[in-house]
């Protein structure tokens, strides 16, 4: 390897450094022309997604949640995420909606690289992104699942999954909420008060195992937990000993009660049965506790929304449903609700049995609404998922699913507040410098830099990291000459500068600004955006945020003319010509006769290459052989996937029907002029066209 | 060379995501636990064959995490995200175990 690009990594490096203000969190797309980020169809903006094609929503739906890390980690060292919408398996019922995974990361590091990187101050490998994320191109599509939801505003409609949130739930997984050396420093079993990295292999198997036993010891989320998992869940203490209830969603919370007698639940009709899927005895003024039994074949007796109406019927004044599988959650049963008004709640099957045993055919109870913290443990940490049930690896990479509210790092996606909850504490115990106050973050899919007619769209959240309002908040962009705002929506519709007013605690403020490119564009861009506040004051570290994008050169010479049977050989160069370090693709498709065979130099493959981390002034080259197979017309063309006519190479080739005893398999034909494409190029052709 | 190669990194993010996307279905039903695992368990035994796949927790989950979607016996599909094949059934399982 030569001294000049061992090298270049570390010059491009000095000028970021000197930008100051929050790195931006770059979404490299690896989709192709027509594909995933560059998919066509049309579509209605929705949500407050001002996209009109499918492949703009995705790609604003990405930048929304890259943005919204962006702000909320006030990240220093710029984050890439190598993104993918592609074809995933679907079948029956069942459809891979996504798959991520931290780049690099090795058993043993302590984090994933992304924290790495930030603590080091550097991005010490920047031909590598530091996540990588692929998500099903065709969910939704042909009987495949209930479809995305492109729209920004958390309200997915019906069963459709928010593209934003699963977006915003994995790359928290890629930015470190993992099971890393750092998390399982920082994650206790509560059994014995050590930490998961403490235990033995004997220790850590039970553990991992042991529901509601995992919690989160770390001192950013001890600080603000009491702001996100406030709510309050049901105790059931019987002969002084409390049993965790989980109220079912369909239920009034609130309800308590003292000295109230439960009973069990027998069938009215005399079988016996204990599970309320049929009329029960009377049961006025009482509390009733219920089996959810199994039927043989392994399926439901009934639903629990079944189960209350008979207890309801009977004149309980509430119903405990005391679960059928071994795991030790309690359960918050879920189900049409309609026309219950006695609250429900869940007891697991081993506290059900304990307390079963403990009232035989009757007992005063108390119940206490609200006597203990939802998802918490009993010193208020936060609780991981661990079901008993695991048998083979198991999962402490989530909150676990009794925390009310919702979180976003519960396994099931749901309705989630856009200030993510615990998730930035956590990350901040992990070893980011999560910020404190006022913070912007922006993003622009980088899938093929700057393109001619398409518009270059950032999308930019401001956010307010702390429990007291920022007052007087302002968000402004510092213009790149090269480019004109075109429309500006969410909380900003009338452009910039931008009164955001009052940010009260953990407020999330998203605007989508669409521009074109000028005329006059003859260099890459950068785009910076701002905050100013009345009070308190933006770290410095946190006011802005720039986002670069590069100006590429693409430019190839070739043959015009080939006959059947030959081959030519078509060289390719790329200069990146600033001001950012540029990873891009470059697509070569051929129509007609004739198939590519191999690229040499430094782009590998036949049709679809990555060119990694190329320095502003520097060039890359390639070639590539194209094998005339017939007579006939063949058109190659190259360029980044989703490029329009303007900024595509096209070369036409001739082919003749080869001449016998004159045909050179793998020869090449005469050399022709040089084709050339540039932005630059093709930009001064357009201001001397007359329009 | 093998024509039409992808890139390396597009390779890799197929191979990870369990190859070859499959047809979808017009004929779905409630999905169950081990068909949820015989989704998921080409991707977790590829991830846990490469190095950065695996988490540093002796006896957890892997680094790589799945998101996905099932049609539950209420009718809906529901979504969630996990990173062992345990995890992924339990996504099912707890589904039915909320009714």
């Amino acid at each position: 390897m030569s001294r000049a690009l061992v090298l270049a990594p570390l010059l491009w490096l000095a000028p970021l450094q000197a930008l100051g203000g929050n790195a931006e969190f770059r979404l490299l797309s690896t989709s192709r022309a027509g594909e995933g980020f560059n998919d066509p169809t049309s579509a209605t903006p929705v949500g407050g997604n001002p996209g009109t094609t499918v492949g703009e929503q995705r790609r604003i739906a990405f930048q929304y949640a890259a943005a919204l890390w962006s702000a909320t980690l006030g990240n220093q060292v710029r984050v890439t995420i190598s993104a993918t919408l592609t074809p995933l398996s679907c079948a029956g019922g069942l459809a891979l909606l996504g798959a991520t995974s931290p780049v690099g990361f090795a058993p043993g590091d302590p984090n994933p690289v992304a924290v790495e990187n930030e603590t080091a101050g550097q991005d010490r490998d920047p031909s590598s992104p530091e996540i990588q994320t692929s998500f099903n191109s065709t969910y939704g599509t042909g009987g495949c699942g209930s479809g995305w939801y492109h729209g920004l505003d958390n309200q997915p409609p019906g069963d459709t999954v928010d593209l934003s949130a699963v977006a915003l739930h994995e790359f928290a997984h890629g930015l470190g909420f993992i099971a890393s050396g750092t998390f399982a420093g920082q994650a206790l079993y509560d059994r014995t008060g050590q930490s998961l990295a403490a235990l033995d292999p004997a220790g850590l198997f039970t553990a991992v195992r042991d529901p509601l036993q995992i919690s989160w010891a770390g001192p950013h989320v001890a600080a603000v937990v009491d702001e996100f998992l406030d709510q309050k869940d049901g105790v059931l203490q019987v002969n002084g000993t409390g049993h965790p209830l989980n109220l079912a969603t369909f239920s009034p919370p609130g309800v308590s009660f003292t000295g109230v007698e439960l009973v069990r639940a027998q069938d009215s009709g005399g079988s016996g049965a204990t599970n309320a899927c049929a009329p029960i005895a009377p049961a006025t003024g009482k509390l009733v506790i219920a089996d959810r039994d199994l039927s043989p074949d392994g399926g439901l007796s009934c639903f629990v929304v079944d189960r209350a109406h008979n207890a309801q019927q009977a004149g309980a004044v509430g119903l405990i449903v005391r679960h059928s599988d071994p795991g030790g959650i309690p359960i918050s049963y879920v189900g049409d609700g309609t026309g219950i008004t006695i609250p429900v709640w869940g007891i697991s099957r081993e506290d059900g049995a304990t307390v079963e045993s403990a009232i035989g055919s009757g007992a005063a109870v108390d119940l206490d609404a609200a006597g203990r913290r939802a998802g918490r443990d009993e010193a208020g940490r936060p609780l991981f998922y661990t079901p008993s049930v695991y048998v083979a690896a198991s999962s402490v990479s989530h909150y676990d699913t009794t925390a009310k509210p919702h979180t976003l790092m519960d396994p099931f996606f749901g309705p989630t507040s856009r200030n993510l909850d615990l998730t930035p504490a956590t990350l901040a115990d992990v070893g980011w410098n999560v910020p404190q106050g006022v913070s912007v973050g922006a993003a622009k899919l980088a899938h093929s830099e700057l393109l001619h007619g398409r518009p270059v769209v950032f999308v930019v959240q401001v956010v307010n990291r702390s429990a007291s309002a920022a007052s007087g908040v302002v968000l402004d962009q510092v213009l790149d000459p090269g480019l004109s705002l075109t429309s500006s929506s969410g909380a900003c519709p009338g452009g910039f500068p931008c009164d955001l007013g009052t940010l009260e605690p953990w407020a999330v403020r998203t605007v989508i600004a669409s521009y074109t490119l000028r005329n006059a564009l003859a260099t890459g861009l950068t785009q910076t955006f701002r905050i100013t506040a009345a009070s308190p004051a933006p770290s410095g570290a946190n006011a802005s945020t720039t986002v670069l994008a590069s100006h590429l050169l693409l430019s190839g010479t070739g043959p015009s003319t080939g006959s059947s049977g030959t081959s030519g050989t078509y060289s390719f160069s790329l200069k990146n010509e600033g001001p950012d370090l540029l990873t891009t693709l470059i697509q070569h498709t051929i129509t007609g006769p004739a198939s590519a065979t191999s690229l040499g130099g430094d782009c590998s493959g036949t049709d679809l290459c990555t060119l990694r981390a190329i320095a502003p002034g520097e060039t890359r080259h390639w070639t590539l052989v194209v094998d005339h197979t017939a007579a006939g017309k063949v058109t190659l063309t190259s360029g980044t996937p989703g490029a329009g006519p303007e900024d595509l190479l096209v070369q036409a080739i001739d082919v003749s029907a080869a001449k016998s005893g004159c045909s050179v398999p793998g020869g090449s034909a005469a050399p022709s002029p040089l084709l050339l494409l540039s932005l630059l190029s093709l930009l001064a052709a357009r201001r001397r066209r007359p329009t | 060379m093998t024509p039409l190669r992808a890139s390396l990194l597009i390779g890799a993010l197929a191979l990870s995501c369990g190859g070859a996307p499959s047809p979808a279905s017009s004929s779905a039903h409630p999905a169950t636990a081990e068909e949820m695992r015989a989704l998921v368990r080409p991707h977790f035994r590829s991830v846990a064959a490469s190095a950065s796949g695996r988490g540093p927790i002796r006896g957890g989950g892997s680094a790589s995490t799945l998101a996905v979607s099932h049609l539950g016996t209420d009718g809906r599909w529901h979504a969630g995200c996990a990173d062992s094949e345990d995890a992924a059934a339990s996504l099912v399982t707890q589904v039915r175990d909320r009714q």
